[in-house]
């Protein structure tokens, strides 16, 4: 007799998930439901999240985090069937990559956003431009007797050995844009003998962007190549971070977002992607990423660097990223 | 009859193994093979898979059998407690234990911390200890079975004779266990050799074979390198297979122990020893609520419950309840399906069940990242792929050769002569299964259910390929918070597969008393 | 044909692979007769066995019953029991299940079910017991379970296979004498596997010595030993045997 009441309980479980999840099912076949990939970083996507669930309170919105790279890369490879209606803040590169499986927003007014940011063939909206600094954390380099770094070659210092982080420049775009910059500067050799070097020194690349930074709050690392806007936000919520530039200056890169080809014709994924674009956008600006984007819209973040010198980003094109992660053997 | 069976076998096996499998290799160029194997990083890789799975396999082996020891041959108290530790990193996902590695010793862990200690947890230290952490269990409930079949009479006669414990131990328990230690040698050391969870989080610059593949096929999806990546990890577990089919395991008969084991050996080091393991064990676990609940770890210890709000935002809840689906299906599929093919293959003679046994131990073979891949080749436009479906499917196929070896095990021991009665009385085949058989293996179909659901609930192998499309496991979000390096959620989730997977072990444990109190009836 | 002939076995012959097992066997067993099989292992006895109830199929060879060809026939349609050395008692159900269990799959309502079962523990002298497991009995309650089991259905013959293999030699003779009441009271056909010389010559009326897969002799125990047909069976039963009785000798007179 126990055994049938066990059983009858288990089987009762059983179906209360089971309805439970037919309801998930449902709702997610109603059209309703929305599926946002990003790369964004998580504090970032906590806002863009939870503005959107409040203002499409009938809609089901999902955010799912994925490299930039494996974002465009699963967009190309799973074609029409990528479950995915929207693609927030990734990089240009790669929002070229998947151009093909892009819609063309012929709706969306692109004047509202400084000209020389607006993509030639309007398949992604600008969202903000990712600076890149040097971040450090005083206490660790403290407790292991070392000054703070001055230039990239101070870097190399044995004595900096397992006390940096980076980004993998093959997964990550803030990782890249190091790696795009110095070349630019350096020169394509010098830049690649400077990265071996620095690799004796790394800890561990770490897949995502916003990875050094995290390391340094928990302080597993004194040094990070990361986010300036990342650093910022830390900086603001009382961790004790610095923020220094080297004479080369800020690497960036412009990130965007755009809708997929298969799901433009659905009203709702406009309206939540328009809602996104513009004033979550501005919104993101005036919290994260004080960088111009709108033409009417200057905001400004407590603690975030001013008179940024940006470096020099020019070739940052997809053939000439997939041409220099080819030679970048060092993650 | 019999060819049905043989036949709807080898379908079920040749769409969920040898199609996907064979996609691998259709994939893989002879470009993208040279590419590979002459890149800079690949001869560095294999080096650094093979030295540290060789040393992580040989620590985890030493410490496994001497925590086995400790708990069959000696009188040493609370060991069901111990055992239940010991087990207890079986419950995780291997990566999470990278990350509990990573909080005790990394530059800002709390025991660096106390300790002072000057250590680099990242790489190749890393990824031996993060390997033995979670290879340590599967070798102790490998050598505890075979040390508690061992029958004593060769003992007795030692001690009469008074050849000394150490003697003993090394002339009669080493020979003993010789058959195991190399087939449990091969099978840990590709166990450790294709796991990419822990390399991947606290490798530092060591990269292996599979965090290389993990790089190539799952975040930059170049399926052409990871397939040959893929076809490479197969290697090592070929090698176990094979190294067990010319070496098979002595069997273990229950009925065949004629004198118990009454070597009972007390000492201070074996109390120490479990401990200390017990504590080095437990640390990791009880730094994960710490950090789940702590403000900001290690700095600010303050409770709050921002962390697990934040992650049940990411998603969790959801993604817990995908897992506890995944889960539940493969269990009940996976335990029906191997019991039918165990069933099949003892129960009934002739060359179809050899075949059929052969092809239900095959899937030993296959690395879940390598099948993972194969999956996401060969399902990329049938219907069910980017459905929960392909998951329990992928999870079925992957885990099935355990479960199925356990249940066979199970009905060797029943005699093959109640089939036989039962035709000879005229009872259909289908009453004897169902009055006979099943109540006699009801504990092995509780302990497979056990090892399906378990393995489901935190893998983040072949089903990394598979979601997204597919909707996400839980363990999946171990991966995703290591790239952001997001310790604090990591840890939660890793605390909610414990749980989970604890909370089904003490229902099995409650449905097997039950069971029992049932059988005495 | 003889009306008294119970089950007629034509030239039965069965080979694994091309190892031949059992060669042209000819026999036939009478009504209510105790006829054993007698041989080494490896003689073919258990095999031959196996085709007689049809949990074998032979390669060649025909088997009839009461005159009715049963070559062909399902082993639950031959009207036979079999008891094995092994028992093969399902052990989670009682004695009493085990016996009334397969009752319901010939028509046998409830009652008569209970009733049938009843009174075949009671042949077996097993009343007191029907209510425990099989697991708390000991090895010769284990076989009369078994053998009360076969019983149930009334078969006209039973066969054994080597029941007695397992057990202590006081149980075996206690079994013996029962099996050859049972052979007595309900006129029931047994047939005996063995490769015990002296169970055969004490329990049957004739015996058949199987040799390699081929019969050697059959006849009744004093045939045999008066003339053996060979050479095989003057060394393997009537040697045996003999040396058996002598080695019991010194005890005559003091027993």
């Amino acid at each position: 007799m126990r055994v049938k009441n066990f059983f009858v309980a288990a089987i009762c479980l059983l179906a209360i998930l089971m309805t439970g999840c037919g309801g998930g099912e449902q709702s997610s076949t109603g059209n309703k439901t929305i599926k946002i990939w990003t790369s964004g970083e998580d504090y970032k996507n906590e806002y863009y999240l939870t503005e959107c669930r409040k203002k499409f309170p009938d809609y089901d919105i999902k955010l799912e985090y994925m490299n930039s790279s494996t974002i465009a890369a699963k967009i190309v490879e799973e074609g029409n069937k990528a479950d995915c209606d929207i693609v927030l803040s990734d990089e240009y590169g790669y929002l070229e990559k998947c151009g093909d499986n892009l819609a063309e927003l012929k709706d969306f007014d692109f004047s509202i956003f400084l000209d020389e940011l607006v993509p030639a063939n309007h398949k992604y909206t600008p969202e903000v431009k990712n600076g890149g600094c040097i971040i450090i954390n005083r206490e660790v380099l403290e407790k292991n007797n070392l000054p703070a770094p001055k230039s990239y070659q101070d870097l190399l210092d044995p004595r900096y050995k397992n006390l940096i982080s980076m980004p993998n420049p093959a997964s990550s775009g803030t990782g890249y844009m190091f790696l795009r910059q110095l070349t630019n500067e350096w020169g394509e050799d010098a830049a690649f003998d400077y990265f071996a070097k620095l690799s004796e020194n790394i800890l561990q690349y770490t897949s995502s962007g916003s990875g050094p930074v995290n390391a340094l709050v928990q302080g597993e690392v004194a040094i990070g190549l990361g986010m300036t806007s990342q650093a910022v936000a830390e900086i603001n919520q009382g961790v004790a971070l610095e923020i220094v530039y080297f004479a080369e200056g800020s690497p960036f890169s412009m990130y965007g977002n755009a809708i997929l080809a298969k799901s433009y014709d659905r009203p709702e994924v406009r309206e939540v992607f328009n809602y996104l674009a513009t004033d979550l956008c501005k919104g993101d600006n005036e919290k994260f990423f004080p960088d111009q984007i709108f033409k009417d819209f200057t905001p400004t973040i407590k603690n975030f660097p001013t008179n940024i010198h940006y470096g020099n980003m020019k070739n940052d094109t997809l053939s000439e990223k997939e041409r220099l992660l080819k030679k970048w053997t060092f993650s | 009859m019999k060819n049905f069976f043989l036949i709807g076998a080898a379908i079920i096996f040749f769409v969920g193994v040898f199609a996907p499998l064979g996609s691998l290799f259709w994939r893989m160029t002879p470009e993208s093979f040279s590419q590979v194997v002459n890149s800079p990083q690949f001869s560095a890789a294999v080096w650094n898979s093979v030295s540290t799975a060789f040393v992580a396999t040989i620590i985890s082996m030493t410490l496994g059998l001497a925590a086995a020891w400790s708990l069959e041959r000696t009188n040493l108290r609370g060991k069901n407690f111990f055992a239940v530790i010991f087990g207890a990193p079986m419950l995780i996902p291997s990566i999470s234990h990278s990350f509990g590695l990573v909080a005790l010793f990394g530059a800002n862990g709390w025991l660096t911390n106390i300790f002072r200690l000057d250590v680099n947890i990242y790489g190749a230290i890393g990824i031996i200890a993060g390997s033995v952490m979670y290879a340590f269990p599967v070798a102790f409930f490998i050598f505890l079975s075979v040390l508690r079949c061992e029958d004593g009479s060769p003992y007795l006669a030692a001690e009469v004779l008074g050849v000394p414990k150490f003697r003993r131990f090394i002339d009669l328990t080493l020979p003993y266990l010789k058959r195991t230690i190399i087939s449990t040698f091969f099978a840990i050391f590709s166990m450790i050799v294709t796991d990419y969870g822990v390399p991947l989080m606290i490798g530092g610059k060591t990269i292996t074979l599979s965090v290389l593949m993990y790089n190539k096929a799952v975040a930059m999806m170049d399926y052409s390198s990871g397939s040959v990546l893929g076809v490479i990890l197969i290697v090592p577990a070929l090698i176990a297979f094979l190294a067990d089919i010319f070496n098979p395991p002595p069997k273990q008969n229950d009925f065949a122990k004629n004198v118990l084991l009454t070597e009972k050996n007390s000492s201070r080091v074996v109390w120490i020893f479990c401990v200390g393991l017990s504590l080095l064990i437990v640390a990791p676990l009880v730094t994960f609520c710490v950090m789940t609940f702590a403000t900001k770890y290690p700095v600010d210890m303050n409770f709050t419950l921002y962390h697990v709000m934040r992650t049940i935002h990411r998603g969790a809840l959801d993604n817990w309840l995908n897992s506890l689906i995944i889960a539940i299906v493969s269990a009940v599929v996976g335990t029906i399906f191997s019991f039918v093919l165990a069933y099949f293959s003892t129960r009934v003679n002739g060359l179809a069940a050899k075949a059929v046994h052969l092809l239900s131990i095959l899937p030993m073979t296959i690395p879940g990242i390598a099948l993972g891949l194969g999956y996401v080749i060969f399902f990329h436009d049938a219907p069910i792929y980017g459905t929960l479906i392909i998951l329990a499917a992928v999870n079925v196929m992957h885990f099935f050769s355990s479960p199925y070896l356990m249940m066979r095990n199970t009905l060797e021991k029943i005699s093959a002569n109640v089939e036989a009665v039962g035709k000879v009385l005229g009872v259909p085949r289908r009453f004897i299964i169902r009055d006979v058989i099943l109540p006699k293996v009801r504990f092995t179909l509780c302990e497979m259910f056990a090892y399906f659901f378990v393995n489901a609930m935190m893998t983040i192998s072949a089903v990394s390929y598979l979601a997204p499309p597919a909707p996400k496991p839980l363990a999946l979000m171990i991966t995703q918070f290591e790239a952001q390096r997001l310790m604090e959620s990591a840890a939660a989730v890793s605390i909610v597969i414990l749980l989970t997977n604890l909370a089904l072990k003490i229902f099995l444990t409650r449905l097997e008393k039950i069971l029992f109190v049932e059988l005495k009836r | 044909m003889d009306v008294q002939l119970k089950l007629v076995v034509k030239k039965i012959s069965k080979a694994y692979d091309k190892n031949s097992v059992l060669r042209q066997v000819s026999f036939d067993v009478r009504d209510g007769e105790f006829f054993s099989i007698l041989g080494s292992s490896g003689c073919g006895k258990t095999t031959l066995l196996q085709i007689l109830i049809g949990l074998l199929d032979a390669d060649d060879g025909k088997i009839f019953k009461d005159g009715a060809d049963i070559t062909a026939l399902e082993p639950a349609r031959r009207g036979m029991g079999i008891v094995f050395q092994n028992y093969a008692l399902f052990d989670n159900m009682t004695v009493f299940r085990n016996v009334s269990y397969a009752l319901k799959f010939h028509g046998v309502d409830e009652q008569s079910a209970q009733k049938k079962s009843a009174q075949m523990l009671e042949i077996v002298g097993l009343s007191d017991f029907a209510s425990k497991m099989p697991a708390e009995l000991s090895g010769g309650q284990q076989q009369r379970v078994a053998i009360a089991r076969a019983l149930a259905l009334e078969p006209d013959i039973i066969l054994f296979d080597e029941p007695l293999s397992a057990l202590d030699a006081s149980t075996r003779l206690d079994i013996r004498r029962e099996l050859k009441n049972i052979q007595r009271t309900l006129g029931t056909t047994m047939i005996y596997v063995t490769h015990d010389q002296e169970e055969a010559f004490a329990l049957s009326d004739r015996v058949m010595i199987l040799n390699r897969g081929v019969v050697s002799q059959i006849g009744t125990p004093e045939e045999i030993i008066s003339s053996p047909a060979n050479d095989y069976v003057q060394t393997f039963v009537v040697d045996n045997l003999r040396t058996k009785i002598n080695s019991l000798k010194r005890f005559t007179g003091k027993l």
